[in-house]
């Protein structure tokens, strides 16, 4: 295919649990990276990359090694990528830009966490821990909050708006049986009647955490073209990342996903407008909000109306996270990101069964990380 | 609030020796936050190096505790328990009149907190230690002039009386009708404006808009948003610091700094940048707002 960059030959995604118990993340991430290699049709000493996250809970440091260790591989590219939840998408342009460097043919990226009833806290030490903590704001909920109450008081956008985002995420869950709200759909009265957590967030917008895992491999165009499945192509990817504390936003309103994207775009020489799918990275409702308005699917400040102008199931003018995004779907930790690649394959190979969508020719996935601070885009494409 | 925020247990601050000054001076109820000598911009929270300029000449002064609240949230369900004991409370973006952001806790004033409030440095007791927390300014527009005891000029001016530290912002992107526009208007026809391959070889490297185009974001600025119709500028003292060319988005702001009680004038700092946050234009003016509204 001309213009790729790359292409994703094979995924794996493990069904997310509300909690595991004696499970370690090294047997998810191995799980998971089996489910990914047997799907690409390659054996494990094919696999010559290596892209990890950098939380694998009971490993501190050397985090390449010991998972390349434990899969049995030698790869002669290894690395972590530690962009919170534009992990999964920052994995997928770095891989086919080492194959591109002549560094490895085939590269496995993955990412998996368990999730035990008692989790230890980790001992953060940081700018975030001096000067947010001890003022009343610990975690991502009350960061979002600011975000969400920002774009209220300056474009006038209310919480049932939001809310839209919340119920769609939902509803397209009830097409996916993995997903963790399979069975449990919430309308926008429901969304809207969940307990406050963090005014103006309700606890409905707020993924739940969960244990997971997933992988894709990702190899050259040619070589994929040998390859069992359809190949996904990587048209254009991009990137930033602008701080990390909230104080520090350049903007509560817009993110770097703007500038990841544009690239993402230029790339591959494509615009919002013309995508498939819409597989956009959702921590929370205000994320996905951002995010359309700073693709330019509507002006800044637009996103209600644009939401109520377009349908986002698998059946509409706009399908949105059809597996239900992290809302529905659930949050591994970081390998919720990759559940928007993983998702995305399975709509441009035609494998997303009963919620295929019918023309599925492109893709954009979006990855977030922190508090709307480290951003990749991915423009993928079908065969 | 009825409980007393000072026996929460919450956690408190890891404070290091480059941080020591900032939770020393909270201890005495002052906001201390570093100034780049270099540059001149404050910067929070505290560095070994200024993030704008790398200089490391950066020294310590005390803020004037003045802000305006950015976004704010509620908290009902805290994220460490230590706070469960005071929730539902406020936390806020406080835009300090100095620039940077802080993170603050907010005491509750006596009307709903709204983004863009004026708020006052209240050092507050939580947890065993006196936090630089901010609390809002209650006197309303007209009870300021009335206790200053005299006439407020600001009657019948369509948006009212601006606070200091109050500030707008507008973006658009330049076009070559911009120039045709400009030339239309003055007759200015600099080749600079008009012959490409003459503009990209010189200093400039593009084909550029007239500084008129530049800056009149900002007349639009003041007549648009603050403070709003009726606004002239009475004097500008302005500096064109880089050329902007052609289809380029640009940033215009302004931010009031001194605001006369007895007449509608104003100072305001003005700005304008690139897409890439670069400076373009910068400077200080002076305006005037007539009241369009019958007092």
């Amino acid at each position: 295919m001309s213009g790729s960059k790359g292409a994703i030959v094979g995924i794996g995604e493990l069904k997310p649990q509300r909690l595991t118990s004696g499970v370690t993340t090294l047997e998810m991430i191995a799980e998971v990276s089996r489910l990914a290699v047997l799907d690409a049709g390659l054996e494990p000493a094919a696999i010559d990359g290596l892209l990890v996250g950098p939380q694998v809970g009971e490993t501190p440091q050397h985090v390449p090694a010991t998972i390349a260790e434990y899969l049995g591989l030698a790869p002669t590219m290894a690395n972590v990528v530690d962009l919170g939840g534009a992990s999964g998408a920052g994995m997928v342009w770095r891989a086919a830009a080492a194959i591109e460097a002549g560094m490895c043919e085939a590269v496995l990226c993955v990412l998996a966490n368990n999730r035990e009833e008692t989790a230890p806290r980790s001992p953060n030490r940081n700018p975030i821990r001096e000067f947010d903590v001890p003022f009343g704001a610990s975690g991502a909920n009350i960061s979002y909050a600011l975000l969400m109450q920002a774009h209220m008081a300056q474009y006038g956008s209310t919480a049932r708006d939001f809310a839209i985002i919340a119920a769609a995420a939902r509803a397209n869950a009830q097409l996916n049986p993995d997903a963790i709200f399979f069975g449990k759909p919430a309308d926008v009265e429901a969304v809207l009647a969940s307990p406050m957590i963090a005014s103006p967030l309700h606890l409905l917008e707020i993924v739940m955490p969960v244990a997971g895992g997933e992988a894709v491999v990702v190899t050259s165009a040619e070589r994929a073209r040998s390859l069992r499945k359809p190949s996904v192509h990587l048209l254009g990817a991009g990137e930033k990342v602008t701080h990390r504390a909230v104080s520090q936003a350049p903007s509560l309103t817009s993110g770097p996903l703007k500038s990841a994207m544009a690239r993402a775009f230029a790339q591959s020489g494509t615009q919002a407008g013309a995508m498939d799918l819409l597989s956009l990275y959702d921590c929370y409702t205000i994320m996905v909000a951002a995010t359309i308005e700073d693709a330019g699917l509507c002006a800044p400040g637009g996103f209600g109306a644009w939401l109520n102008d377009h349908d986002l199931s698998h059946k509409g003018d706009k399908p949105l996270n059809t597996h239900g995004g992290q809302l529905g779907f659930g949050q591994p930790d970081l390998a919720g990101g990759m559940t928007h690649v993983v998702e995305a394959v399975r709509q441009l190979r035609g494998e997303a069964g009963e919620r295929q969508i019918d023309k599925a020719g492109l893709a954009l996935v979006t990855g977030n990380g922190a508090t709307m601070s480290e951003a990749t885009a991915l423009v993928l494409g079908a065969a | 609030m009825a409980i007393d925020l000072n026996t929460l247990k919450t956690p408190g601050p890891t404070i290091t020796a480059l941080t020591k000054p900032f939770w020393d001076a909270a201890a005495e109820g002052r906001l201390a936050i570093q100034h780049c000598e270099d540059c001149g911009k404050a910067v929070f929270y505290p560095r070994p190096i200024c993030p704008h300029c790398w200089s490391k000449r950066l020294a310590w002064k005390d803020a004037s505790g003045g802000g305006r609240l950015k976004s704010f949230s509620e908290v009902h369900k805290p994220g460490h328990p230590g706070w469960q004991p005071a929730a539902p409370y406020l936390v806020g973006l406080v835009e300090l009149a100095e620039g940077p952001t802080i993170l603050s806790f907010i005491l509750a004033g006596t009307r709903p907190l709204q983004v863009g409030d004026m708020l006052l440095l209240a050092p507050t007791a939580i947890g065993g230690r006196v936090l630089p927390a901010f609390k809002p300014v209650e006197q309303s527009r007209g009870e300021a002039a009335m206790s200053t005891g005299t006439k407020d000029g600001w009657v019948g001016v369509v948006k009212g009386r601006p606070q200091v530290g109050a500030f707008a912002e507008r973006t658009r992107r330049t076009r070559m009708s911009d120039i045709e526009a400009f030339t239309d208007i003055t007759g200015d026809r600099n080749p600079l404006h008009y012959d490409r391959a003459l503009a990209e070889k010189s200093v400039f490297g593009k084909l550029i808009v007239q500084g008129g185009v530049t800056s009149g974001i900002l007349n639009a600025l003041v007549a648009e948003d603050l403070p709003g119709p009726g606004t002239v500028f009475l004097e500008v003292a302005w500096k064109f610091v880089k050329a902007v060319g052609v289809d380029e988005e640009i940033t215009g702001r302004v931010e009031v700094k001194d605001v006369r009680p007895d007449k509608p004038i104003c100072k305001i700092e003005t700005s304008v940048r690139n897409g890439q946050g670069e400076l373009c234009l910068t400077g200080t003016a002076t305006v005037f707002t007539v009241p369009l509204q019958s007092a």
